[in-house]
């Protein structure tokens, strides 16, 4: 055996919970294939299930090392293991919250959901963990492939397949810019690791195709976290497709396309072995990137949030509402320092608790009641209480205020801001970081406003005929597991910030200094 | 239980039991009416008691102003958690700083009083709800631990909570229980609270970032002490945008004119029992914000001119306007509404003149106005009850008819009015005479006392329109005041009364916290213009 042979191997190792996932993937065809009778939906789930659990219990056993596997393909630091954790998370909660509610996809069959559940998650996972370009792209593609054609499954449903549609034109334009900026960074530096391609900009050698080149890469990626101006696919695929995956392509998806653009960020300022934020930082700012971002992030909120307004479908404006949290964590992209990393990272494990709790509310009502119109919510403050009391909750983490988890975490977004604009040494003015905060702030009353148009309908609105709302034990649990970690992490968001402070280990020594507020 | 136990469990009893009252009411079933209206009864009652021992031993128990009074005399005058009573400091969120630290002074015990007795009260005035009684008394418990959490809070984080934890109910018990037109008053009164909100919140991240003991970064006494924007500070420039952040925060709670527009809406969507809660309650509030974070924090900016200057003419504004619109009303509960504008123009003059006799009168026109306006909305909601309108133009010759009633409206609206020997007299007269000494402001001292003139011609004409005159037909069988509506009108009207005849009895909780709140911003002022004159 080489010794080519043999590190391979041993890096092998090291994908365990990839592996996992691959071997789960390959376990829900074959058992789909070997029950050809209806029973295989059950059997299915819960083979994926066993594999998305396999794969999180392997990778708790993990310490980040930040090794660089596979002929520096990979790199196993602490943030990819906090977002393929979170990843797993989310998609086995979309696999639950499908199996639960299976009345959605009552005339099809589901093996080939769960693999491709499981093999867009495959692909968010080496995404997260992407050293060098080929990576990068691959596992783009494949969680964009298996996205789009989850969003177009329910193939008779002709805006499901409208949705699935529009994603593949945007998502191939997006991908074929994307490698065209590529392209020439490979042309520039001769090499496919992303921290290297980086060096002229390093070395302040940078011309003016490095901008075009990379602000081609940043097209692709604002697709994926859908920032403006790339954010038309979103309200439609997330209204035409099954609703268990537009929650999959608001917290799995996002996260990845923010995983990577963190990553892309952070290997600008790559120093051997590890990331230096700060050097980071100064190279990127010094470019304007931070600029960039500021017009992203207030593009991004204000449009998602103002167009939101006049939303009258609760997947639509939850698509929405979806634009306008990426233009939040966007926000933190303008500091790029380690609080601000901290935050994002905070933000995103609220992110997930709160807007899997609002579209498990969108699923049960889509089950049940055949519509996510808000007008067919009408009265469901006396069909089911708790589903109205768990809706409440979400959207007023959504929106951010105490008690609920979104509060800190929004707060954490602002708290960088502020110190970026009354901190020593910052590369710009005050007023830079200050008219971002009251944009931010102004945005947050503005998403009050609609998200509360959901709340007024099920409660204040009056009402003819009362919505026909049966909550499953899995509903009531499921409901209650997300309503319960919402508040609860609200008042006491300790165990997050621990969990967010383990992530940041591979940002270097400074990054635990400025953990907490 | 020792007396010492109490002392310092009291102000979290005091803040959550209502809390726990709504976890009983939820796990009640939906149709046992009269278990969900004693709990929520008890619960307030409870609550109520230990307010008034609060009172009771922080008035009568002098140790606590013997410690305020020392300060006073202290050098340099500062405010620290030895000025508080019942004071608690727990860890709650370590790595961000954030502790439970409650303790109540002078002006937070009235506050206190004041909230304990109306939720009790206004629990009573709730009993002929019959739509969804158990989801209204859970959102009114909530809602009462909010406003108590507001007033005890020495922990800006802690406060901020329950700032926003209030708004919620308050949504729902106007959404829900409300008039017409509620769905809009309640978005509108959210959206407004929460545009002041994010602005405190903005306020309160700088100063976390500046404090130079981030242990303590979210303590108010410290951040009081400390001053990391006053005038030697680099950011000095920031003071003034943080003070117009705190204080539209806190003046669109007032509410101060042109941030008000919410409240007549609000106030008359509301069903009674919260009207009396946002007008006795809700409002005060935004004066205790001013009094205990806007001022005390940004000294320099709060005792520069244009600040008195700005505010007093603020305040004159919202006596004026607010009293010419409560005269063109034909709406009762909106006369009473626009009203409530008025009266809490004078708390804002008083403050803004930084006199003494000013802002005593100010804090005790914030208690008054809580006791007269929440009896106001309580007559307006008896005759409500009875002829299901509240057009001012179609009532006439009530009084006679209903003689109790007309007997405990007289003194609720003469106490609003202003008469002598009742307690609205005593806090507006202090304000006004107060305010005079101050020679910046006294031509709008002067034109303010424009709004006594009118605050008598709306309430007079509006007692007449509807008390005085011959009866009409339509109401000749009306009942006069039930057993449940006297026992909520009595207290208050007794309360007009005693406060009216013997001030003392409030004047003395919170007299030594308003020379230490002075004493605290003049100092600071005073080091302000040495340093200045040393030429630094």
């Amino acid at each position: 055996m080489s010794a080519f042979t043999a590190q391979t191997l041993a890096n092998c190792r090291a994908i365990a919970p990839e592996l996992a996932l691959i071997a789960a993937l390959m376990a829900v065809l074959l058992v789909d294939l070997a029950l050809l009778s209806r029973r295989s939906t059950g059997a299915s789930v819960w083979v994926a299930v066993a594999g998305l659990g396999t794969a999180f219990a392997l990778l708790t056993r993990f310490q980040p090392t930040d090794a660089v596997i596979f002929s520096g393909a990979i790199r196993l630091d602490s943030l990819a293991l906090f977002f393929q954790k979170i990843f797993i998370l989310g998609a086995m909660a979309v696999c639950l919250f499908t199996a639960a509610n299976a009345e959605i996809f009552a005339e099809y069959r589901m093996g080939e959901y769960y693999a491709l559940v499981l093999s867009a998650t495959l692909g968010a996972m080496f995404l997260a963990a992407a050293n060098d370009y080929i990576i990068l792209v691959l596992s783009l593609e494949t969680l964009s492939l298996s996205s789009y054609v989850l969003a177009g499954y329910l193939r008779v449903d002709r805006r499901s397949s409208e949705a699935s549609m529009k994603y593949i034109l945007y998502g191939a334009v997006a991908s074929g810019v994307m490698l065209f900026g590529i392209s020439y960074l490979y042309g520039m530096t001769g090499t496919l690791r992303i921290a290297e391609t980086f060096a002229p900009l390093r070395q302040g050698t940078q011309s003016f195709t490095f901008f075009v080149a990379f602000a081609l890469l940043l097209c692709g990626i604002g697709f994926k976290i859908s920032s403006v101006p790339f954010h038309n696919w979103t309200p439609d695929v997330y209204e035409g497709s099954p609703t268990p995956i537009s929650a999959f392509l608001a917290v799995v998806s996002k996260s990845a396309g923010f995983a990577i653009l963190l990553r892309l960020v952070l290997q600008a300022g790559m120093a051997a072995p590890g990331f230096d934020v700060a050097a980071a930082a100064r190279h990127l700012t010094a470019s304007g990137l931070d600029i960039v971002f500021w017009i992203l992030a207030a593009a991004t909120m204000t449009v998602g949030n103002l167009v939101a307004i006049r939303q009258t479908d609760i997947k639509r404006l939850l698509g929405y509402s979806s634009i306008a949290h990426a233009g939040y964590l966007l926000m933190a992209f303008t500091v790029m320092n380690s609080a601000a990393w901290d935050a994002v990272l905070f933000y995103f494990v609220v992110y997930y608790l709160m807007t899997l709790g609002a579209f498990y509310v969108a699923i049960t009502l889509e089950a049940q009641t055949g519509t996510t119109e808000m007008s067919a919510c009408r009265g469901m403050w006396v069909a089911s209480p708790y589903l109205v009391t768990a809706m409440v909750v979400f959207l007023i983490s959504l929106t951010g205020l105490p008690p609920t988890a979104g509060f800190p975490a929004k707060l954490k977004l602002f708290k960088v801001l502020i110190d970026a604009a009354l901190g020593t040494g910052m590369p710009r003015g005050p007023w830079f970081y200050l008219s971002l905060a009251l944009i931010g702030v102004g945005n947050s009353v503005v998403s009050l406003y609609y998200y509360f148009k959901i709340v007024r309908a099920m409660t204040l609105e009056r009402f003819e005929t009362l919505p026909s709302i049966r909550l499953s034990v899995f509903d009531l649990a499921a409901m209650g597991a997300l309503l319960v970690a919402v508040i609860f992490l609200g008042i006491y968001f300790q165990p997050v910030e621990e969990f967010v402070q383990t992530a940041l280990s591979s940002l270097g020594g400074a990054a635990r200094v400025v953990g907490g507020l | 239980m020792g007396a010492g136990t109490l002392a310092s469990y009291v102000l979290t009893l005091i803040t959550f039991i209502p809390l726990l009252g709504m976890a009983i009411i939820l796990c009640l079933p939906k149709t046992s009416h009269q278990a969900i209206r004693g709990i929520a009864v008890i619960s307030t009652g409870i609550v109520l008691a230990l307010c008034i021992w609060l009172w009771r031993d922080f008035a009568f128990n002098q140790h606590y102003l013997i410690e305020a009074t020392q300060a006073v005399s202290a050098a340099t005058p500062t405010i620290q958690p030895a000025n508080f009573c019942c004071y608690v400091s727990k860890p709650w969120i370590p790595s961000f700083h954030i502790y439970y630290k409650v303790g109540a002074d002078g002006l937070s015990i009235s506050l206190i009083f004041l909230t304990g007795l109306l939720s009790f009260l206004a629990a009573f005035s709730a009993f002929h709800i019959e739509k969804g009684v158990k989801g209204f008394y859970a959102l009114y418990l909530l809602l009462v631990t909010g406003m108590m959490g507001v007033f005890v809070s020495l922990d800006f984080f802690l406060f901020y909570v329950f700032w926003e934890l209030m708004l919620l109910p308050m949504y729902f018990l106007i959404g829900l229980w409300g008039g017409p037109r509620r769905e809009y008053a309640a978005i509108k009164f959210f959206l407004y609270t929460l545009v002041g909100s994010v602005l405190i919140l903005l306020a309160m991240l700088a100063f976390y970032f500046k404090a130079a003991d981030k242990d303590l970064a979210f303590d108010i006494p410290y951040l009081i002490s400390s001053q990391v924007f006053g005038p030697n500070s680099d950011w000095h420039w920031l003071e003034k945008w943080l003070f117009l952040a705190l204080f539209i925060g806190f003046a669109i709670k007032v509410p101060v004119f042109p941030f008000h527009t919410w409240l007549p809406d609000a106030h008359v969507e509301a069903p009674t029992a919260i009207s009396v809660i946002l007008a006795g309650v809700l409002l005060k509030m935004g004066g205790y914000g001013i009094l205990r974070l806007n001022y005390p924090l940004l000294v320099s900016t709060a005792t520069s001119e244009f600040v008195i200057m700005a505010l007093a003419s603020l305040g004159f504004v919202s006596i004026v306007y607010g009293a010419l619109c409560a005269m063109a009303q034909t709406d009762f509960k909106k006369l009473v509404a626009y009203s409530s504008v008025s009266h809490m123009g004078y708390v804002l003059l008083g403050i803004a003149s930084l006199r003494p006799g000013a802002i005593n009168g100010a804090i005790f026109q914030m208690f008054n106005h809580g006791l007269s306006s929440a009896m106001m909305f309580l007559l307006v909601g008896v005759l409500y009850d009875r002829a299901h309108h509240r057009d001012l133009n179609r009532f006439g010759g009530i009084g006679l008819h209903m003689p109790k009633y007309f007997a405990l409206a007289i003194v609720g609206f003469f106490a609003a009015l202003g008469l002598p020997g009742l307690n609205g007299f005593i806090s507006e007269a202090m304000v006004f005479l107060g305010s005079f000494q101050n020679a910046m402001i006294r031509p709008l001292v002067v034109a303010s006392t424009l709004g006594i003139v009118l605050g008598a011609g709306y309430i007079l004409w509006a007692v007449q329109r509807v008390y005085l005159g011959p009866l009409k037909e339509e109401y000749k069988g009306f009942p006069d005041v039930s057993w449940v509506e006297a026992f909520t009108l009595v207290p208050l009207a007794v309360g007009c009364i005693v406060f009216g005849v013997y001030p003392k009895l409030m004047l003395d909780v919170f007299a030594p916290t308003t020379d230490l709140f002075l004493k605290v911003l003049h100092v600071s002022a005073n080091a302000a213009a040495t340093v200045a004159q040393a030429g630094f």
